[in-house]
């Protein structure tokens, strides 16, 4: 019974070609989106919650209505104050933001107060070269931002117009977000960002972890501008993280109410022309269940070659976005993810049986006979 | 006021389809098809029912096939009214085979996955045995060598064949044939007709068909003219000008499905 059903489903898809194809092609490309737009936003959450664990960091401090820590702002006297407490054994200050280096090529800053220990205690190993000197106009890079931009040790790397930094050192921490971004001193990252004075996150080690609780209250109590958390609760404060998610779960409902919708009015024009076959199957004693079961193979069909078709147009995707340095510097993944595709098949089930079940059970509804005046 | 025809005192274990004063509109009744049609068909006989045009044959037909419901009045099968849709799509899958004039094939089917059909929502029956009590119904009807062609590259009269190996494949106790002949060759429509008489004749089944030709309906043992929506005569055929059952091995292989 079950290969007949199949059969029947997979004819009947292969009678309407045309049909079956630009179906198959609106969700397979939808499904790309989603895949892409998705595994990319995973990329980018797994990379940051694997740098900064709770082991790493006792606490960071940051603005408190910061959207980013790119628009973070912590004023001198907070940072001086903050600086003071006596339970803090040291403090590494960091400015965060993004320079263009040409029309769409762009590289991603991080200026620190004091580069040596945060890079110790974050694990980004020097590779080649020598750590950068603060105030003598040196960087260091990361591993993908030597290989995407072609640069090397004792290069110059032009980051404004008056000024080119020499490239002392290259580094790599195994994670594309911070391997495609280029450290230099906070001074040289608050010139080039044109933020004079700023400081965007404070990392804080304590003299003693287990005063991480009462240190945080304070710091809360007395700033009122600036928020103080567990290192390993920054992955939750960062907002470009929750815009992320969020325009992730958009695109999500997106995708798949568009496919939803492209694949119940398929099955609908389907149904409809079929149903005299529906009454054929009725007069010879078939449930409704049974015809239905028909439908639903097909758009189930449908919406799974639709998800295996959607995965293979993200490999030439995600080569395609990778040509372009920008996107390259940053979260690109290589693959999309297993996760993410698992979640469109659980998707496509539901949405295959949705949108043949509700046609079909009208149709059935009919008395045979009035099906079968139906051409 | 016209009384509704009497019916004659028959033995009601040989009733297989009971028929009492249906009346069938349609559009919310502006388009009345069937005026009160009372009639009884019993086990092992052959009926045609003919008529001209629009008279209602296929209404009636669509009724007692459980294909559509009337307006009013009942019918009953084996004594017993079938209220729901349940109770009729099982009648439908084991007890009723219906032919249609135009053959009504799945096309993108093969004959002998047409002629599963009806076998496959009856879970009792494995795929095997499904397959071979299709393909001897096909070699009945001498689609043996075509029983993986599709439907829709096969001739007219290969498809009607097949549509009524698909009808009798489950064994029906009555056969319901709308115009089975309208729409094939004289010789094809002769096959036919041996071999749904041939069934009802040696299963026990009762078959109901349509036809606007006398010759055919002079082949069943009683002619229900309509005309109007109204039974107007019910005559039977004497059995030595009946045009014969012709009985062959064809027909015996059928009975040993």
């Amino acid at each position: 019974m079950v290969k007949i059903i199949y059969h029947c489903a997979l004819r009947n898809l292969l009678r309407v070609r045309l049909r079956t194809f630009f179906t198959l092609l609106i969700i397979s490309v939808i499904f790309a989106l989603f895949l892409v737009v998705t595994s990319i936003g995973r990329q980018l959450s797994t990379q940051i919650t694997d740098t900064l664990d709770d082991k790493k960091i006792d606490i960071v401090v940051q603005s408190k209505f910061a959207s980013s820590p790119f628009s973070s702002a912590i004023a001198r006297p907070t940072v001086e104050s903050i600086a003071s407490m006596d339970t803090v054994a040291n403090m590494t200050r960091l400015l965060i933001g993004k320079k263009w280096l040409d029309l769409d090529t762009s590289l991603l800053l991080l200026g620190f107060s004091d580069f040596r220990p945060i890079a110790k205690r974050l694990g980004i190993a020097l590779i080649e070269g020598c750590p950068f000197d603060p105030k003598t106009r040196q960087v260091a890079i990361g591993q993908k931002a030597a290989r995407v931009l072609k640069l090397g040790i004792g290069d110059r790397l032009q980051l404004d117009a008056d000024t080119a930094y020499t490239i002392t050192g290259i580094y790599s921490i195994g994670l594309d977000f911070l391997d495609a971004c280029a450290y230099m001193d906070i001074g040289d990252a608050q010139r080039l960002l044109q933020r004079p004075d700023q400081t965007g996150m404070l990392f804080l080690s304590l003299k003693n972890p287990a005063d991480v609780q009462t240190t945080i209250a304070r710091i809360n109590a007395k700033h009122a501008r600036v928020v103080a958390f567990p290192g390993g609760e920054l992955i939750e404060h960062l907002g470009s993280r929750k815009t992320t998610i969020r325009f992730i779960q958009l695109i999500s409902i997106i995708a798949f109410v568009i496919a939803s919708v492209v694949l119940l009015n398929t099955l609908i024009i389907t149904i409809n022309e079929r149903t005299k076959e529906i009454g054929i199957l009725l007069a010879i004693g078939w449930s409704r269940r049974m015809i239905i079961t028909i439908f639903g193979v097909e758009s189930l069909l449908l919406a799974y070659s639709g998800a295996v078709v959607g995965l293979a147009l993200t490999y030439p995707a995600f080569l395609l976005l990778g040509l372009s340095p920008n996107i390259g510097l940053n979260f690109l993944p290589k693959s999309p993810s297993l996760e993410m595709f698992g979640l469109l098949m659980i998707a496509c089930t539901l949405m295959g049986i949705l949108s043949a079940v509700f046609p079909a059970l009208y149709s059935t509804r009919m008395l045979p006979a009035e099906a079968l005046r139906c051409e | 006021m016209n009384k509704p025809p009497r019916i004659h005192r028959l033995n009601e274990d040989d009733i297989v389809v009971r028929v009492t004063d249906v009346r069938k509109a349609y559009d919310g009744g502006l388009v009345p098809a069937l005026h009160g049609i009372s009639l009884a068909l019993k086990k092992g006989h052959a009926y045609a029912l003919t008529g001209p045009s629009g008279c209602g044959k296929s209404t009636l037909l669509n009724i007692i096939g459980t294909l559509d419901r009337p307006s009013s009045g009942t019918v009953e099968y084996f004594g017993q009214e079938l209220p729901t849709e349940g109770q009729r799509q099982k009648m439908r899958r084991e007890s009723i085979g219906f032919v249609f004039q135009f053959h009504n094939l799945l096309p993108m089917l093969t004959l002998l996955e047409n002629v599963e059909l009806p076998l496959l929502s009856d879970s009792r029956i494995s795929a095997k045995e499904r397959r071979r009590r299709s393909s001897s119904v096909l070699k009945t009807f001498g689609l043996a060598a075509k029983r993986h062609h599709y439907a829709s590259r096969v001739s007219g009269g290969e498809r009607q064949r097949a549509a009524i190996a698909r009808a009798l494949v489950h064994k029906p106790k009555l056969v319901l044939a709308d115009e089975p002949t309208g729409n094939v060759d004289s010789a094809t429509a002769a096959l036919i007709l041996e071999k749904l008489i041939g069934y009802t004749n040696h299963t026990g089944a009762t078959l109901l068909l349509t036809t606007h030709d006398e010759q055919i309906a002079g082949l069943c043992r009683t002619v229900l003219r309509m005309k109007d929506g109204l039974i107007v005569s019910r005559e039977k055929v004497r059995a030595d000008t009946r045009a014969g059952s012709p009985v062959d091995q064809n027909d015996i292989r059928l009975l040993k499905l």
